[in-house]
């Protein structure tokens, strides 16, 4: 593990937390709220016993005021199910600091936050197709595996969103945090909306580098897409950068706009941004950790 | 100041081509960009409509348009005309009486009047002419319109006296005979001033007499 993340970053992430705001629906014991009943000291509810329920559970006080069985439901706490969604498409190696390693720190330090906090971390990288970063992880000891088999995966190739859809839908309701740059010949709508009906919380998260929001070069230029490798003369003008800079502002407040109504929070991060202000600041202010 | 070889000026048509070039040339670095359908089109349309450039202010440009200009002025050889310019026709009428053979003047007066014959023949330029005219008893034409410096200065070393007298009124008889009409011709006389009387009016000629 050739330090994805340094150990002082990492101790300090484990003052942070997921915040979701429904209820989770985990398969395991965890550390949250989940709309399940199940055993806590919180309560929750009360219910008419049917035959084959616990007895333990039933409210002896209530059965001696009302001559009937009544059940006290507790909250149940359960894990929160995180999806960690990777581009490592030809668009994101890209870029100085190079957008692919940082989606891959910044998608590091929140598996760590989830890990640290006895979530169910499910990881996926995709480019082309989605490529599944292998069975949830789940504990502190699995941060190891996650982190040497985050950095594994190659980066290259086109961007195909729509090949997303599926995976996504068949996840079971939890947090999904989508690490892109939300470019690529495909748009990436189809995948935001699939978070939304897969009933998926949680964040897009728009990477890209500086060189990209304010070109740095000037004048003339053969302009090769990173993915398609389609050539195209361009000669940049204050007039035609600004109409690129508008361009990617469009592109950005569409994806921005497809994750609002879908309910997913969305946020534009810089890659010239260390992973501490990224974690700490800017997903803070965004109301996925806390 | 005169250019020898005027007919070079027509490389001078390097210093457009240069600037032509530079309004043709399209230098393009290729760069990756992470979205190519962000970047706006429009460019592509004005390119294909306009096939050059607005010509932008280039230090290479403006080195090489010099170095082109000075290749194209050396190429045309410009020249400043050093002393008395000479006529186009030079003709040179040398005494060659037997009056010339006195030693007065070392080693003889004839001597000295080749040299200053030879001085002539070296500030001849590529386009004029001399013609060579022997003047004793009967006047010898030694080198007619001839522009070749170094045919003239072995006429002029071949040209021995003679013992007779100088008959400058045929010499200059057969010299006007020589000179086209409306050409620039000049004629220069080296004698001892002992020569036959002159029986030509020097108005009749056509080209002044030195």
């Amino acid at each position: 593990m050739a330090a994805l993340l340094d150990p002082p970053l990492l101790r300090r992430l484990e003052g942070l937390a997921l915040q979701v705001r429904r209820s989770v629906t985990g398969q395991m014991g965890g550390e949250r709220r989940s709309t399940a009943r199940g055993r806590s000291v919180e309560f929750a509810d009360f219910r008419s016993y049917s035959p084959g329920d616990d007895f333990r559970l039933i409210d002896w006080n209530a059965y001696a005021r009302l001559d009937r069985f009544m059940l006290r439901l507790f909250v149940a706490e359960q894990e929160l199910p995180l999806s960690i969604f990777v581009d490592l498409s030809g668009s994101m190696d890209w870029g100085r600091p190079n957008k692919a390693a940082t989606a891959r720190r910044l998608a590091g330090a929140i598996a760590y936050v989830a890990l640290a906090a006895l979530d169910r971390v499910r990881l996926t990288v995709f480019a082309e197709g989605p490529t599944s970063g292998g069975a949830p992880y789940r504990g502190r000891r699995a941060v190891a595996e996650l982190f040497s088999r985050l950095q594994s995966f190659p980066t290259g190739g086109p961007t195909d969103y729509s090949r997303l859809v599926w995976p996504i839908a068949k996840q079971r309701p939890g947090m999904t945090v989508f690490i892109s740059d939300g470019l690529g010949d495909s748009p990436v709508e189809p995948a935001i909306a699939a978070l939304g009906n897969a009933r998926q919380e949680g964040a897009v998260l728009q990477l890209l580098a500086p060189q990209e929001l304010a070109p740095d070069w000037n004048g003339d230029a053969r302009l090769r897409d990173a993915e398609t490798e389609v050539e195209r003369e361009f000669t940049l003008t204050p007039a035609t950068r600004a109409a690129y800079i508008g361009a990617l502002a469009r592109r950005t407040h569409e994806i921005e706009r497809a994750a609002h109504r879908r309910g997913l929070r969305f946020a534009q991060l810089s890659t010239d941004m260390p992973i501490e202000d990224m974690v700490f600041h800017a997903l803070r202010r965004l109301g996925l950790l806390r | 100041m005169t250019f020898l070889a005027p007919a070079a000026a027509f490389l001078a048509l390097t210093l457009p081509a240069i600037v032509a070039l530079y309004f043709l040339r399209i230098r393009r670095p290729t760069r990756i960009v992470p979205a190519l359908s962000l970047w706006p089109d429009q460019v592509r349309d004005r390119q294909a409509s306009v096939p050059w450039q607005r010509l932008r202010f280039s230090w290479l440009l403006l080195i090489q348009l010099l170095a082109a200009a000075v290749l194209v002025a050396a190429a045309v050889q410009p020249a400043l005309s050093a002393g008395t310019s000479l006529a186009r026709h030079s003709i040179v009428l040398l005494d060659v009486s037997a009056s010339m053979q006195a030693r007065d003047v070392q080693p003889t007066r004839l001597d000295e009047a080749k040299k200053e014959v030879g001085a002539i023949i070296d500030q001849l330029g590529p386009q004029d002419r001399v013609t060579l005219i022997a003047v004793g008893p009967a006047p010898r034409i030694i080198a007619s319109v001839v522009g070749d410096r170094e045919a003239l200065h072995r006429a002029v070393d071949g040209i021995g006296s003679s013992n007779g007298s100088a008959d400058l009124s045929a010499a200059l008889t057969l010299a006007a005979g020589l000179v086209r009409p409306g050409e620039d011709a000049r004629a220069y006389l080296f004698s001892d001033g002992i020569v036959g009387a002159v029986r030509t009016g020097a108005s009749s000629l056509p080209f002044p007499v030195e």
